[in-house]
């Protein structure tokens, strides 16, 4: 019975094959949707005759969208492209699918060493939250890379996508060996705005380079503020030390004026790898928090040795406080003052009060 | 009343023998140190660099986010450790000045800056004869010399005085031997290989500079990395020491009158050797030559002479001793070029007239080019990768002394195209440099012209970097002027130079110029004594956009730098930008004070570094408007421009007499 229904569905199957004559097997690919059309729509997105605005490049790439996933399957080939037209059309068309295109991209990004996977991270994390399913792979990408454009973009796409699954990941390569990694690890923490990264975020402002100092600072002055609208899909990590009990969430501020108080006593200028440069930006990175309670210890730092110290000081106490006090304090040391810049600074912050 | 008068006599009497005594030089305090009086320029930078809370590690962060096989270690290295970008370009200078006339000596300059390797060629052994040679060069393009026609050359060869002869079969002889490296050097290209590279190589560089970003450049590119550039280059070292010697044993022979009849010439497969005497001779329309010594006399040329291009003419030198020269050429590929070969033009003497197409006067493309003119004042004319330009080959333009005027439209004046070397070496004379004027910008200009001029690197963006272009003016009062892109210009991982050592001189240019960095390149303009002037429209005067550095360092003289927009010290895009005027009283002015004087934008998540550092004198700032610039002040911009003005020299009382 059951060899004769199999015979039956065989000959049902060869009879519809000869009434419905079907593409041959070269033809296939020109099926919507097959891989000779999405091949033929990308060579004429990436046309490079009549510009990328130009009719036949959009309709191009509006079809490739309207493809959907499908379209994704062949395209991710040509990730790793050098060709500025390619790498512009591909951003195009991944940004119109969105999240039905990341199973495609996390797909390439197994391969750490190939450059598709440097791509393929840049793109998922245009496509913003909605790659979040990406974020194991990324995290995996961001630590294995064996170049560092592949680890900064997994590290760039962790950050724009801003899971705060790839919180630990990302203060881990906070000390990666690659400025450029270091610095979008800074730059990412600061979208995650999560408490627990505040003393990281302030070991990396005494960075060797200034773009790590500057997008920590960046990212303390970001995780200080509180986020415009809750985050539905992130929950807050809480931060152990060591797999014990829970820390007490550290406050950029107070983090800061810890850091910097021995700069305000005469005679001890430097506390670890802190030097004066990294000292002048948290003092600088203080001012932008304008906590009026930070006033007391910027009126201290404007009598430090060092006039980087006392020029930024300066500067941020005419962010944080507008009180007698601090005018007094600000005169004062005007009159005591030598060094062209800090003059300069210290009359600016004087002139903020006179407006 | 008398005793009053005795009493105030006497009084201003002692009062004058104090006044003698304790005389203004011991009676006044002396003057006390400023604060940075001895400073050196490393201090000086640190110090403004602390201002914007920086060091100088973090010039070093880095900006190479792509890389290729064309990418020459010099601009690795100032990449990496841009604080040392004037020591490396004055190290540079030193060696061509130190190496000039040396061809030789010169190509292996270029060759270790664009980081082919090679090795030293053997010499050929034993002494052949002229007709020895003459059988080797058929030899090698596969044919054979009948005995009537061989008979016949070596009798004209022996009617030349016999001095001559032997400089010429020393010549001839080192020419039959990187005949044959050269045509080694391409031989693993196929036929059709070689004829896209001779037809499409050319075509690529004349498409108006940047516009050729396309997929076609990288297919040639394959191709070129089959050519070994190593047994070319060997080729060229080798025949560099032969034309030298031979052009300084032509010119202690004594002349005889026996000279003026002399007229030479023979065919080979690669072009006749022709021989012309002192009298003034003209050279006819010739597609290619091996070699044509023309011994003195007021010649014209309107032959493609010292031109080498491709397998038909690997090699050509021309040599002329003396007299007022004019060359015409007829086409491209003319007066010292090579194309997949390789073509000198030594001319020893006389006011000369270059008058080319594009592909001449020392251009190197896939081979090796080089016009040396050692004496007069010379004009030079041409139109594309003209005056010194190399782009996967080596392009050298040496001038001796005279009052030159130099004229080119694109990649020329010192253009170090993809892989290349171009060198423009002046000695002395006041000398006039222009560029630019035939091919329309059209991007950002309808009315302004590209240039890629006079000190310019320039890669294939994202295909291949750039390589190096070197102008260096030794001396004279020279006048520099380019359109869009040039003067120090260092595009895609290119390194331009423009250094002048001595004169008043003056730049000006539209805009990318004077010290300009872009898309991770290095432009730097170095300028020695004088009082110098410098204009130009913005994005200039030590401007570094996009992960690229621009500088420009003025070591000396009272200095007038003007500028509208993003100019004197600005990093854009995370580049780094720097002017550094050492000494004299100087003035800078920008129309818009924000984006000059010391200004970095940000982006990527971080800013740019641009610093305006002026070391001495009484210095006059147009951002002092808007509470910038200032003497003897430090200012800060947001991320992270920083201008500080200080004096690191004694100041001298009796005021500035050249203020």
């Amino acid at each position: 019975m059951r060899r004769d229904f199999s015979a039956l569905i065989c000959l049902v199957l060869l009879a519809a094959s000869v009434a419905c004559p079907r593409p041959c097997l070269a033809q296939a690919g020109d099926l919507p949707g097959g891989p000779g059309e999405v091949e033929r729509l990308f060579a004429d997105a990436c046309d490079p005759s009549g510009g990328p605005n130009s009719e036949k490049s959009v309709g191009a790439k509006r079809s490739l969208i309207e493809l959907g996933p499908g379209a994704m399957d062949c395209l991710v080939a040509h990730l790793g492209t050098q060709d500025p037209r390619e790498i512009a059309v591909l951003e195009d068309v991944v940004a119109g699918i969105g999240a039905p295109a990341v199973p495609a991209l996390a797909g390439r990004l197994e391969f750490p060493d190939d450059p598709a996977a440097a791509q393929a991270a840049r793109l998922l994390g245009s496509i913003g939250n909605g790659s979040a399913a990406a974020v194991p792979p990324l995290c995996a990408l961001a630590t294995s890379g064996r170049a560092w454009i592949v680890r900064s973009n997994a590290v760039a796409a962790l950050g724009a996508i801003g899971d705060t699954q790839a919180c630990d990941t990302l203060l881990s390569v906070l000390s990666d060996r690659a400025e450029p990694v270091r610095r979008e690890a800074a730059v990412a923490l600061g979208k995650l705005k999560q408490p627990m990264c505040v003393k990281p975020l302030i070991g990396a402002l005494a960075d060797r380079f200034f773009s790590v100092r500057s997008a920590a600072a960046d990212a303390l002055v970001s995780v200080a503020q509180p986020p415009a609208e809750p985050q539905p899909a992130t929950t807050p990590v809480t931060p152990t030390a060591g797999g014990g009990a829970p820390e007490a969430a550290a406050n950029p501020r107070t983090e800061l004026a810890k850091l910097l108080e021995p700069f305000a006593a005469q005679g001890a200028e430097r506390t670890g790898e802190f030097s004066e440069i990294p000292a002048a930006l948290a003092v600088e990175t203080l001012g932008r928090l304008r906590e009026p309670k930070s006033a007391a210890l910027l009126r201290k730092l404007l009598g430090s040795s060092d006039w980087g110290i006392r020029a930024a000081a300066a500067e941020a106490l005419a962010q944080v406080d507008s009180s007698p006090a601090t005018r007094q304090a600000l005169q004062k040391a005007l009159a005591a003052e030598k060094h062209h810049l800090v003059r300069r600074k210290l009359e600016d912050a004087i002139g903020n009060f006179q407006k | 009343m008398k005793q009053f008068a005795r009493f105030l006599s006497l009084a201003v009497l002692a009062l004058s023998c104090l006044a003698l005594l304790f005389g203004p030089g011991v009676c006044q305090e002396p003057q006390p140190a400023g604060p940075y009086e001895g400073k050196s320029f490393d201090e000086c930078l640190d110090e403004a660099l602390k201002a914007i809370k920086l060091t100088r590690a973090d010039l070093e962060f880095e900006k190479q986010y792509s890389d290729d096989p064309f990418r020459v270690h010099a601009v690795r290295e100032l990449l990496q450790r841009p604080a040392g970008a004037r020591d490396r370009a004055e190290s540079l200078c030193a060696a061509v000045e130190r190496f000039h006339p040396d061809t030789s000596r010169l190509i292996g300059l270029g060759v270790n800056e664009t980081d082919v390797a090679t090795a030293i060629g053997e010499e050929p052994k034993g002494a052949p004869t002229f007709p020895e040679i003459l059988k080797s060069v058929y030899a090698k393009a596969g044919e054979s010399l009948d005995a009537k026609r061989l008979k016949k050359a070596e009798d004209g060869f022996k009617s030349i005085p016999a001095p001559v002869q032997n400089a010429l079969t020393d010549l001839l002889s080192l020419m039959s031997a990187s005949l044959g490296e050269t045509i080694e050097s391409s031989a693993p290209l196929s036929a059709e290989e070689h004829d896209r590279l001779v037809k499409e190589l050319p075509l690529v560089l004349e498409m108006g500079g940047l516009s050729y970003e396309t997929a076609a450049a990288d297919s040639l590119v394959k191709i070129i990395a089959k050519v070994s550039r190593s047994r070319l280059y060997m080729a060229a070292t080798a025949l560099g020491s032969a034309v030298d010697a031979a052009c300084r044993t032509l010119k202690t022979l004594p002349q005889d009158k026996a000279w003026g009849a002399i007229a030479f010439q023979c065919d080979t497969p690669y072009g006749p050797i022709i021989v012309r005497g002192t009298g003034d001779d003209v050279h006819p329309p010739m597609e290619r030559t091996l070699l044509l010594v023309d011994l003195g006399g007021n010649d014209t040329y309107n032959c493609q002479a010292g031109a080498a291009r491709g397998k038909k003419s690997p090699l050509s030198v021309l040599i002329d001793l003396g007299g007022d020269d004019l060359y015409r050429a007829s086409g491209p590929f003319a007066q010292g070029a090579g194309l997949l070969g390789i073509g000198f033009l030594v001319d020893a003497a006389g006011n000369d007239t270059y008058l080319g197409g594009s592909f001449c006067q020392g251009c190197g493309i896939l081979g090796v080019g080089m016009l040396r003119d050692t004496a007069g004042s010379d004009r030079y004319f041409g139109d594309t990768c003209v005056q010194g330009a190399g782009a996967f080959g080596l392009g050298l333009m040496l001038d001796g002394a005279g009052n030159d005027v130099y004229n080119a439209a694109l990649h020329s004046q010192a253009f170090g195209g993809p892989g290349g070397f171009g060198l423009l070496h002046d000695l002395a004379g006041n000398d006039l440099y222009s560029a630019g004027g035939k091919y329309l910008d059209g991007v950002r200009f309808q009315d302004r012209f590209l240039a890629l001029s006079q000190g310019c690197g320039l890669g294939i963006k994202p295909v291949a970097s750039g390589g190096i272009g070197l102008l260096l003016d030794s001396d004279g009062n020279d006048v520099y002027s380019a359109d869009v892109f040039g003067q120090g210009l260092g595009y895609w991982f290119g390194l331009g130079l423009l250094v002048d050592s001595r004169g008043q001189d003056t730049y000006s240019a539209c805009q990318y110029a004077q010290g300009m960095g872009i898309h991770g390149g290095v432009g730097l303009l170095i300028e020695g004594d004088g009082n110098d002037k410098y204009n130009s429209k913005g994005f200039a005067q030590g401007c570094g956009h996009d992960l690229a550095i621009g500088m420009v360092f003025d070591l000396k003289g009272n200095d007038a730098y003007c500028s509208s927009e993003m100019s004197q010290g600005v990093g854009s895009s995370n580049g780094i930008g720097l002017l550094a005027d050492h000494e004299g009283h100087d003035c800078y002015a920008s129309s818009d004070d924000r984006s000059a004087q010391g200004y970095g934008n940000a982006r990527r998540d971080f800013g740019s570094i641009g610093i305006l550092l002026d070391m001495s004198g009484s210095d006059s700032y147009s951002s002092a408007r808007a509470g910038y610039g200032r003497n003897d002040s430090l200012w800060t911009k947001a991320m992270w421009g920083v201008g500080m003005d200080v004096e690191t020299k004694k100041v001298e009382t009796g005021g500035a007499e050249n203020k």
